[in-house]
C-alpha cells in the first residue's frame, strides 16, 4: 500500500500559535516523555486574513484536529496527545488540537527529483510514524488511513508519495 | 459560520453546482472520445491488471476504488485489490495501482472556468477557496468513472469468473463487470 508524508496543503495558510518556543517545538516535544507534557494548552494565534482552522498542522509540531484524532484513533486506539487550544481573539473564533506521540520509523532521503525515498522495511507495516529527513521531521501515513481522513471533510491536508526503495 | 472558517464555500458550491454539471459532462463526452480513440488498448491494460489479480486465487472479488489522495497528489490513480473475504477488511491484500490520468488532460481549463464565474461573484477568493472547489468538482467524477469502468469491462473475457466491484475506497460498491 502506498505511504505519503502528510502536511498542510501550500493552498492553505494553517493557523501559527503565538509563543509556543520552548513548548511545542519539535525539539522540546522530542525531548520530554508523555508524561512531562502538559495534557492542556492554550495558545493565542497570529492573524492573518486567510487563515483557515486546517485539520492538519505541521508548524511549530505536528498536530490534528479532533476528527482526524478520532480516524487515527480506530487503527492506533493507545495513541497519547496532548490537548492544545488555539484562538484567533479578533475573529472570536477557537479549534482544538491534538498533538500525537508518534514512533519514529527512521531517516529517509530526497532524490533528484525531490521525491522522498523511504526503505520498504521502515514502513514495516506503520499506520503513522515520523521520519527525520535531513534536518526536518515528516510525518508519514498510509494510505488507508490517509483515505479514511479525507473521506471525513477534512479540509488544508496535504500529500507528498513517498517512493517505497 | 463553519468551525474552519471557510464559511462561504458551501455557497461558492452552490452557485457553481449548474456550471460543474455541464463541465462534467462535457469532460465525460471528451473521455468518451479518448476511450474511442484509444480504447482497445486501455481495455486490454485494464483486464491484464484485473486478470493478473485474480490469477491462482480461489473465490473472491476485484475491487477498483476511486481514492481521494489521487486527486491532492495528482497522481489520478485507481487502487485494485483482490479480496477473498469482505473488502476492505484484509490490511494488504494483492493490489495494484491503475492510472487514469490520460482521461483527465486539460481538467486544469474547467477549473480555470470555474475559478473566473467564481471571482465575478465573490470578492478575495482566497486559494484555499479555490482548492476546496478542485476537490470538490473533482470528488463529483464518481458516478462517471463507474460508468467508465463499465464500459471497459463490457463483453470482457471471463476468464477467472471473478465480480468486478466499483466505489470508494471503504466506501459503498457496486458491481461493474466479470473478468
Amino acid at each position: 500500500m502506498k505511504y505519503f508524508v502528510v502536511s498542510v496543503d501550500s493552498n492553505y495558510v494553517a493557523p501559527v500559535p503565538v509563543g509556543w518556543q520552548g513548548i511545542i517545538d519539535k525539539k522540546t516535544i522530542h525531548r520530554k516523555k508523555v508524561y512531562e507534557m502538559q495534557e492542556h494548552l492554550l495558545f493565542r494565534v497570529e492573524s492573518h486574513m486567510q487563515m483557515v482552522y486546517t485539520d492538519v498542522i505541521t508548524f511549530p509540531c505536528f498536530m490534528v484536529s479532533e476528527t482526524v484524532k478520532k480516524v487515527i484513533s480506530k487503527y492506533q486506539p493507545f495513541l497519547k496527545y496532548t490537548r492544545v487550544v488555539l484562538l484567533q481573539k479578533e475573529k472570536e473564533t477557537s479549534m482544538a488540537y491534538y498533538i500525537p506521540f508518534l514512533e519514529q520509523a527512521g531517516k529517509g532521503m530526497k532524490n533528484g527529483t525531490g521525491k522522498l525515498l523511504l526503505g520498504r522495511e521502515q514502513t514495516d507495516g506503520r499506520i503513522i510514524a515520523e521520519i527525520q529527513v535531513g534536518d526536518n521531521i515528516r510525518i508519514m501515513m498510509r494510505m488507508d488511513l490517509v483515505e479514511g481522513i479525507l473521506r471525513r471533510k477534512t479540509v488544508g491536508v496535504g500529500l507528498e508519495e513517498i517512493v517505497l526503495t | 459560520m463553519e468551525p474552519n472558517q471557510l464559511g462561504r464555500l458551501e455557497d461558492m458550491k452552490e452557485f457553481l453546482r449548474e456550471d460543474a454539471e455541464t463541465l462534467r459532462r462535457e469532460r465525460r463526452k471528451k473521455a468518451d472520445a479518448i476511450y474511442a480513440d484509444r480504447g482497445q488498448v486501455i481495455k486490454n491494460d485494464l483486464e491484464t491488471v484485473l486478470k493478473g489479480l485474480a490469477d491462482g486465487k480461489g473465490d473472491g472479488r476485484l475491487v477498483i476504488s476511486c481514492l481521494k489522495s489521487s486527486y491532492i497528489t495528482g497522481s489520478f490513480d485507481f487502487y485494485i485489490a483482490f479480496y477473498a473475504g469482505e473488502p476492505f477488511v484484509e490490511e494488504e491484500p494483492d493490489s495494484a495501482y491503475y492510472s487514469m490520468a490520460v482521461f483527465w488532460d486539460g481538467i486544469g481549463e474547467d477549473l480555470e472556468r470555474m475559478g473566473k464565474k467564481l471571482r465575478g461573484k465573490f470578492i478575495r477568493v482566497m486559494s484555499s477557496e479555490t482548492e476546496e472547489i478542485r476537490r470538490w468538482y473533482m470528488e463529483g467524477f464518481q458516478g462517471e468513472w463507474k460508468e467508465i469502468f463499465r464500459q471497459i469491462l463490457e463483453g470482457a473475457e471471463e476468464e477467472r469468473h471473478v465480480d468486478v466491484l466499483f466505489g470508494g475506497y471503504m466506501d459503498r460498491l457496486e458491481t461493474v463487470g466479470r473478468v
